[in-house]
């Protein structure tokens, strides 16, 4: 038994229209804009929970992927200071990442202790989690939109 | 009908004190706190039902298991493995006017915390438990 499903030329075209430059989308960037949402949720969070002091923790959160494919933006420096000057490399040097993978976190001593009595990273995560799907279709329609030009 | 929060206390706290009866559970631990303990935390829900009529809740505490100053990890591991077997059969939790759907381990681990007093060992246990 088969089925034979006959489209007509219009819905062809429009079916062709939003298929074109996907096979092109780069997906990590997605995965990559929803590590900085966390970072982002994580930093409010130690904000909103009174957990600043010096800004060191605050400031220490680092978005990291393999040779910092599209996690290299201004508020993501591997270098950073709390507001006494004092400088600080953010690289979590523990992490080894494949192709593919990005890890956000903080490479202070002391994060451990707060995110275990006052979670702010994985708070982060879950509260990104109702949403994950849109910064896949946001990709997407941007990736659609710079093919229509 | 309770808050969920609160039957969710205090289900996971009549859970592990059958498991564990001689351990003291705290939701905050107290200044003069005394070792060894349990501590769980964390326990802030989302609504995650489809809103027709029905909530349904997440919940994701986490579960710590702290010992001060011990030469052998074996009481800890011990602990952790008796908490270990209330997520694997959820049946062992009771969320009074609720019906618990699902109740999983997200993940485990250990850390040591040094302090000028003491040395901390705690054991960490991350559960999903999910409640209509």
């Amino acid at each position: 038994m088969s089925v034979e499903i006959k489209i007509d030329k219009a819905t062809q075209r429009r079916l062709n229209e939003s298929l074109k430059g996907l096979e092109n989308i780069d997906f990590f960037e997605a995965t990559v804009n929803a590590l900085f949402r966390i970072k982002a949720l994580a930093q409010l969070r130690l904000t909103e929970k009174s957990h600043i002091v010096t800004s060191r923790l605050k400031n220490s959160i680092y978005v990291k992927t393999p040779n910092q494919k599209h996690a290299n933006r201004s508020n993501n420096n591997r270098r950073y200071t709390d507001n006494e000057g004092r400088g600080f490399d953010a690289d979590l040097t523990t992490v080894n990442l494949d192709k593919n993978e990005g890890a956000v976190g903080t490479n202070v001593e002391y994060a451990g202790k707060i995110e275990r009595m006052d979670s702010y990273i994985y708070w982060g995560a879950k509260n990104i989690q109702k949403d994950i799907r849109q910064y896949f279709k946001d990709i997407m329609k941007e990736n659609q939109r710079k093919y229509k030009k | 009908m309770n808050y969920p929060e609160s039957a969710i206390l205090a289900g996971l706290i009549s859970a592990i004190s059958a498991k564990l009866p001689t351990r003291t559970i705290y939701t905050v631990p107290p200044q003069n706190a005394v070792y060894p303990y349990i501590l769980i935390n964390q326990t802030d829900m989302q609504e995650i039902g489809t809103k027709a009529g029905k909530f349904e809740y997440r919940f994701e505490p986490l579960i710590q298991v702290i010992y001060k100053d011990i030469s052998s990890i074996s009481p800890l591991l011990t602990d952790m493995q008796e908490i270990h077997e209330i997520v694997k059969n959820s049946q062992d939790i009771t969320v009074s006017g609720y019906t618990v759907i699902e109740m999983q381990l997200i993940n485990t681990n250990r850390t040591t915390e040094l302090y000028d007093w003491g040395r901390l060992e705690i054991g960490l246990i991350r559960t999903r438990i999910d409640i209509y």
